[in-house]
């Protein structure tokens, strides 16, 4: 069972290991899973379990960041990623 | 921000000479008179030791527009500087003093607009919820973990990484802009 400022630590350290991904809809689903994750174990009493959990998870996502870096990032760009707005003409009809 | 200068004029005896030619150029009947205080609301003049100065001195100073910058002053300094031919005799020292007044600029309003934007679309506000410098993460209905991705979607937008220990103190909307400025100027 880890103390809030430990929780915090791990939620913060997970968030920022799944930023290092090339591929975007990696980084997102990292992003939405431990927030979802931890927001579901919130209000548990024993927390230990969720706590050893995401600890495993942390060490998967480093494992997995060095693993898809060694391969070349997707040629084309998400276009969620995108910086200029999207106009009609681009929309898929 | 107010500023008072002071500034020391320090004259030798054998500048006299110096000085009456200077007086001279400048047209003005060198008198020996010692004025003290000048009443200047920016200016101080302060005399080291009772050497003359002939008021021609206060004149100059008191002429610059009584808004005088340092500049101002320094350029009437460098102008008497120039005619001392060589001899370091004549030396001013312009001190700025600490200033009394201090502004405390906590951060740029661009930066708190930015942070406050980037809040509202984490938490999902509506546009009647007011997000302004002061107010508190809790206030807004964030706990913790909303705080933690808050700021996680700060570094994000603004390109930094912040400590642990940081980015736990933060609770107001102030305080993650002014961290951000912090930490913008240091990579700067």
């Amino acid at each position: 069972m880890g103390s809030r400022s430990e929780l915090l630590s791990l939620c913060r350290a997970l968030l920022r290991a799944g930023r290092q991904f090339p591929h975007y809809n990696l980084r997102e689903y990292t992003k939405r899973r431990t927030m979802d994750g931890f927001r579901m174990n919130k209000n548990l009493t024993d927390q230990s379990k969720a706590y050893a959990e995401a600890k495993a998870q942390l060490v998967v996502v480093e494992r997995s960041v060095k693993l898809y870096s060694l391969y070349p990032p997707p040629k084309t760009k998400n276009i969620m990623v995108w910086r200029r707005p999207l106009t009609v003409a681009l929309l898929p009809i | 921000c107010d500023l008072t200068l002071s500034l020391c004029v320090h004259f030798h005896w054998n500048l006299r000479k110096r000085f009456i030619y200077f007086s001279k150029y400048k047209n003005l009947s060198p008198t020996w008179l010692i004025t003290l205080t000048v009443p200047l609301p920016h200016l101080s003049l302060r005399l080291r030791s009772l050497t003359p100065i002939s008021s021609s001195m206060a004149s100059i100073a008191s002429s610059t527009s009584l808004q005088a910058r340092s500049r101002h002053l320094a350029i009437a300094v460098n102008q008497v500087k120039c005619f001392s031919y060589g001899r370091s005799n004549l030396s001013f020292n312009l001190r700025q003093l600490p200033t009394r007044l201090t502004v405390s600029c906590a951060a740029k309003s661009e930066t708190v607009d930015k942070v406050c934007e980037i809040v509202r679309k984490q938490l999902s506000l509506d546009e009647t919820k007011k997000v302004v410098g002061a107010t508190k993460f809790s206030e807004l209905g964030a706990d913790s973990l909303d705080t933690v991705e808050i700021v996680m979607g700060l570094e994000e937008e603004f390109g930094i990484e912040m400590a642990e220990e940081k980015a736990q103190t933060i609770t107001t909307v102030e305080k993650a802009a002014e961290l951000i400025e912090e930490l913008l100027m240091e990579k700067a």
